[in-house]
């Protein structure tokens, strides 16, 4: 073997497959960011899953949406007739 | 819209572009996930089962109850409102849906849900909810 071949096989080698390696690790964390990590700001879109989004009405659903910007006091929710209007409701709550 | 049954709650926002859900933190397969399990637990109790995530103002459970109170039939509708930057889950059931959901069971999922919310995974929390409070409903947990 030449010297020049010699150099490509003991070192194009492994800096290729480097090359390789580092792509992957570092390719795939572009989608990884953007998930959701606890203590971590949550700076995504407000998303409302129904099984059929037909049957809701979501007029009116932004005051009680907590805008994302910054400095924007949220407002504080008026207890009106809308509160009440379904009568009694139940469920839970929890943080983490 | 690609994934069909996907809604952002911007009331002012023209009809959802799919991708303006795929700029959220799931992936299509994720969301498949969260869009199974809903027509799951629609399917499984009659109830109507809606998955929220994003903001709420404070009290957050105040906050809840009015996007409850938006959806078509507020009795017979189970709302989960997750604000992950708040670390807050709220569950809200109405009227008719507590009586086949008690509190304590809701508490329960409640539980699970936070778990796997803590632990970054929110999709697995909110399959996991539903399917919880589906059962419970269902008369078959």
């Amino acid at each position: 073997m030449t010297v020049i071949q010699t150099a490509l096989v003991f070192v194009g080698i492994p800096v290729a497959v480097f090359l390789v390696v580092a792509g992957m690790v570092y390719g795939g964390s572009a989608r990884a960011a953007r998930r959701y990590r606890p203590g971590r700001d949550y700076d995504f879109a407000p998303v409302w899953f129904l099984a059929r989004p037909e049957e809701v009405s979501v007029a009116g659903a932004a005051d009680y949406v907590a805008s994302g910007g910054e400095g924007d006091e949220p407002k504080a929710l008026e207890s009106g007739p809308s509160m009440t209007r379904t009568g009694v409701k139940g469920g839970a709550s929890g943080n983490w | 819209m690609a994934t069909g049954d996907v809604e952002v709650s911007e009331p002012t926002q023209q009809p959802t572009k799919a991708a303006d859900v795929l700029d959220g933190p799931f992936t299509v397969r994720q969301l498949l996930r969260i869009d199974e399990a809903l027509n799951a637990a629609d399917r499984m109790t009659g109830l109507t089962f809606s998955v929220y995530i994003g903001p709420l103002h404070e009290p957050t459970s105040g906050a809840a109850r009015g996007l409850h109170d938006k959806l078509a039939d507020p009795s017979e509708s189970v709302l989960i409102a997750v604000s992950p930057q708040q670390r807050k889950l709220e569950i809200v059931t109405g009227e008719n849906a507590a009586k086949r959901i008690p509190d304590r069971n809701a508490a329960l999922a409640a539980m699970s849900m936070t778990a796997s919310f803590g632990g970054g995974d929110l999709t697995r929390g909110v399959v996991d909810g539903l399917r919880q409070l589906a059962d419970q409903a269902s008369g078959s947990a």
